[in-house]
């Protein structure tokens, strides 16, 4: 590989790349990034920051090749180069992991990691070739990977493993990672780190995309902030603190921690007992939960991706069928109710998947705002939609929200990630819920964005009573945020912990990778009636 | 600030392209109908002008031009709808169909009011209608069967069923061709301004248009059909039945669709005269995607498609050049408009140079 050389003539320490004054316009024409300049040095974990819509994806995907700049210029080794696809990338020495791994399920390790320059015998793929190469590369790297196991099979960070070592078969001397530790757990960010210094030491630059300035203060050298599509500052890690950068990010002070009182938890409204459900495959997701949720209490739930958090939400909010034990609300069992009946007793949902399920991409601001609501007859006028009262509304709540857009009629899909979730909240944080079902809220998106919503789920819990279940990833979010946690984890709760203040990360990681255990008793807690 | 360069929305400059576009495409295929027409044309200037202005060249072909419209606001309207709900369902011709057939059997029965039997005319045209692209969807929601196959085949089941009833009972036999007995007088729709070509189907036509707007845009059934259309899966977790708006929009779709057959036959003949397909079902499809499902759009792009099928005929009567020929060009014209990327890079810069001017502005202030 040619460019080898180009980065040997470079010394750590010194500009590998740099990008000048890049402006990315979109066809909807949303300026995601003006004038930015970002520089990467040899040897060195650099982080990229900023909110969501700061246009930081944006600017690794032109550095990728999957979007083309209007302006500006990319600089590798001092020479102009012109990057018009990921092949080109890679050819250059760029490889990228993306948050959500292009893996394909069904094939090894090897035969994933030589996709894009598979190796042949004649003409039919060379197998032991792609395993002899991915033992290499995995040997030289020191990271450890079977090649021949078949990718389904892998947890989340062993799925990462193969990304990275993918991109070092290709001949990667810059790495891109895109929120690498938004799906681990903190054990599996550990060894992430451990392996990402190594790369380090040999020579190799890695850019880091994280929301979470712990860890950016944890690995990073130099970061890099970026606000509105500009670039604010480049500074060493080690002269910032966390509040410096989240102040350089959001252009004002943030509360990393939200201040709450004691929650003062009512009757249960919620009531779940005995709920199992089963996938398409005929295998148990979850089985047997019994928990309840009281008026006013938020409970956080803990558990890594794939342990039943999510098909229990769709249970919840009707989305799936309940197939045995119950599910109730107020006392009234919701078994066999549609989704409109369910949210007519009370219960908001703010799914997951927010472009597929929580907004209409589409549709404009206003009427994702009324989906749920439109056919009530506050919104009609003698049957008619009552579009006047609608759009007041709306602006109203686009304020309130402080939901960042061209107006109440613009396009959910021309919104950033941020404020597409700041839309859907706006609609279920409104609708005077008794049940909130909030899964992964804040996944994704800004700080600004994700106190907004945490502050209106703990305003909801004081000013109405709201019970509600939370779903997050962000461990940090969840000890902030909720009252009281439990674990899931094989579709079972594993844990339940009355009072958040005597946990902390390490002790729930070791219940969410299934160490631990509490007993029959400590979990039965959570049944409170 | 300085006028000349006023910063828009990107919304404006979205609208203003798609007119440019539409305009340009007509304006591309006329040219490419010309070199096409000289081609096979004795008098390429003469034939010309009749393809450009023929239709205006007398009253009675401007008459031709409003009674070709009539049928096409109808099946225009239908599969907007149905389209707005996101269904690819393709049986508005056989709707149309078996709408004419099923009027010809209730304008066949004799001793009925004028105005009632008219209503029961229409009604028989629109069940029927309703019938016909309900099954796909029913099949649909019911079944998961694909929509597009299933409402192509109910295209000729509609078609060669209604032919049996036509050919069979109620073939007149002392008539000279392939046809029914003859309707009733008090089944004929009346006339409009004593033109004789000219029926009530055109003031139907357009309530269609009117009601099928508000409903899509100002009744809240209309706003589960758009809703369900762009998103099934945000439709169903915010509580909307997927499953029930989809089978009413089809068969409300099928009914429009075959009240369009009702009043076409009925306004233009005395017999049920068709032995095949009208197309008129394949022309709201066209409708519709150059519409962009927006039923108010509808009347504007009817008018323009039987314009050129009016300059089609005229054409056909005065020159040597092929129908086809006009096929052709009509297709052309609906290839342009309808490709979404035509002129997007131009389209793009605009907006780009749009954004960075409004990006000055605000450094500038």
């Amino acid at each position: 590989m040619g460019n080898e050389k180009v980065f040997d003539n470079v010394k750590i320490g010194d500009d590998i790349l740099s990008m000048e004054n890049i402006t990315k316009i979109y066809g909807n024409g949303f300026v995601a990034n003006k004038n930015v300049n970002f520089t990467v040095r040899k040897g060195e974990i650099h982080g990229l920051v900023g909110e969501n819509g700061a246009g930081k994806t944006t600017l690794m995907k032109v550095l990728f090749g999957q979007e083309i700049p209007e302006e500006g210029r990319i600089l590798l080794a001092g020479k102009e180069v012109n990057i018009s696809s990921p092949l080109a990338a890679l050819e250059y020495g760029i490889g990228m992991v993306h948050q959500h791994f292009m893996l394909v399920e069904s094939l090894s390790v090897a035969e994933n990691m030589v996709l894009g320059s598979e190796p042949v015998k004649g003409i039919t793929f060379d197998y032991e070739e792609a395993v002899r190469r991915s033992t290499e590369v995995s040997k030289k790297f020191d990271l450890e990977v079977n090649p021949k196991a078949k990718i389904r099979d892998l947890s989340v960070g062993y799925k990462q493993r193969v990304e990275i070592l993918k991109m070092l078969l290709h001949g990667a001397q810059i790495l891109l990672l895109d929120e690498p530790t938004a799906v681990l757990t903190p054990q599996e960010t550990k060894e992430l780190f451990v392996q990402l210094k190594q790369l380090r030491e040999k020579g190799f630059s890695i850019v880091f995309i994280s929301h979470k300035l712990n860890e950016v203060k944890d690995i990073c050298d130099r970061i890099t902030v970026l606000r509105n599509g500009e670039s604010v500052t480049t500074a060493d890690v080690a002269s910032v603190s966390e509040q410096d950068i989240s102040r350089m990010m959001v252009g004002r002070d943030v509360l990393l921690n939200i201040e709450k009182e004691k929650a003062n938890p009512g009757k249960t409204v919620l009531s779940v007992s005995n709920l199992s459900y089963k996938n398409k495959f005929g295998l148990y997701s979850f089985k047997d939960l019994s928990f309840d949720i009281r008026s006013g209490e938020i409970l956080g739930v803990a558990g890594v991706e794939g342990n039943g958090q999510s098909e229990l939400a769709n249970v919840l909010a009707g989305l799936y069928e309940i197939e045995d034990g119950d599910i109730k609300v107020d006392g009234t069992s919701i078994k066999g109710m549609t989704v409109r009946q369910i949210r007519e007793k009370g219960m908001a949902i703010i799914h997951e998947d927010r472009m597929t399920y929580g907004a209409s991409a589409t549709q404009s601001i206003a009427e994702n705002i009324i989906s749920d609501r439109f056919y009530k007859s506050e919104y009609k006028k003698k049957g008619f939609i009552n579009w006047k009262d609608i759009v007041s509304k709306s602006k109203e709540l686009i304020k309130d929200f402080s939901i960042k857009a061209d107006g109440h009629d613009a396009e959910v899909r021309t919104l950033s990630g941020g404020n597409i979730q700041k839309v859907v909240a706006a609609r279920e944080f409104t609708s005077s819920p008794k049940v909130l079902i909030a899964c992964q809220p804040t996944r994704g998106i800004d700080v600004g964005a994700a106190e907004l919503i945490r502050k209106k789920m703990i305003a909801l819990r004081d000013k109405e009573d709201t019970a509600t279940l939370l779903f997050s990833a962000d461990l940090a979010e969840l000890l902030n945020t909720s009252d009281e946690i439990i674990v899931m984890y094989g579709g079972k709760i594993t844990a339940y912990f009355p009072d958040v203040s005597v946990i902390n990360e390490e002790i729930l990681g070791e219940y969410m990778l299934g160490l631990k255990t509490q007993s029959r008793e400590e979990i039965g807690g959570v049944v409170h009636e | 600030m300085n006028k000349t360069h006023k910063v828009i929305t990107t919304k404006q400059i979205e609208t203003r392209f798609s007119i440019i576009r539409t305009l340009l495409a007509v304006a591309i295929a006329l040219v490419f109908a010309f070199f096409l027409m000289a081609t096979v044309s004795d008098n390429i200037l003469k034939d010309f002008t009749t393809l450009l202005i023929g239709p205006l060249a007398s009253s009675s072909r401007m008459t031709t031009v409003i009674s070709k419209m009539i049928p096409l606001l109808f099946t225009g309207v239908a599969v907007a709808l149905v389209y707005s709900a996101g269904q690819i369902n393709i049986a508005a011709e056989g709707a149309f169909f078996a709408g004419a057939v099923a009027a010809t059997v209730v304008a066949l029965i004799e001793g009925i009011p004028a105005p009632i039997h008219i209503i029961l005319t229409l009604l028989a045209g629109a069940i029927t209608g309703a019938i016909v692209m309900g099954i796909p969807a029913i099949m649909h929601v019911k079944y998961n069967v694909v929509t597009i196959v299933s409402a192509l085949m109910m295209n000729y089941v509609a078609l060669y069923g209604g032919l049996y009833v036509i050919l069979n009972p109620l073939r007149d036999p002392s008539a000279g061709f392939e046809a029914s007995f003859s309707f009733q007088r008090s089944a004929i729709l009346p006339t409009l301004f004593g033109n004789n070509r000219l029926h009530i189907g055109l003031l139907i036509g357009f309530a269609v248009v009117i009601l099928s707007s508000i409903l899509l845009y100002n009744r809240p059934f209309g706003y589960e059909i758009r809703t369900v259309g762009q998103n099934q899966k945000f439709a169903n977790y915010s509580g909307i039945s997927v499953n029930k708006t989809i089978v009413l929009t089809s068969l409300l779709s099928g009914a429009i669709a075959g009240m369009g057959g009702t009043v076409e036959t009925l306004g233009n003949y005395s017999r049920f005269v068709y032995s095949g397909f009208t197309n008129h079902g394949w022309d709201g499809i066209m409708l519709a995607v150059l519409c962009r499902n927006n039923p108010k759009a509808i009347p504007f792009a009817a008018l323009f498609l039987a314009y050129i099928k009016t300059s089609a005929d005229a054409l056909n009567l005065t020159s040597s050049i092929p129908p086809e020929i006009i096929s052709v060009i009509q297709a052309i014209i609906i290839i342009f408009i309808a490709a979404e990327r035509f002129l997007a890079n131009w389209e793009h810069k605009k907006i780009v140079a749009n954004s960075q001017r409004a990006l000055a502005i605000e450094k500038g202030e």
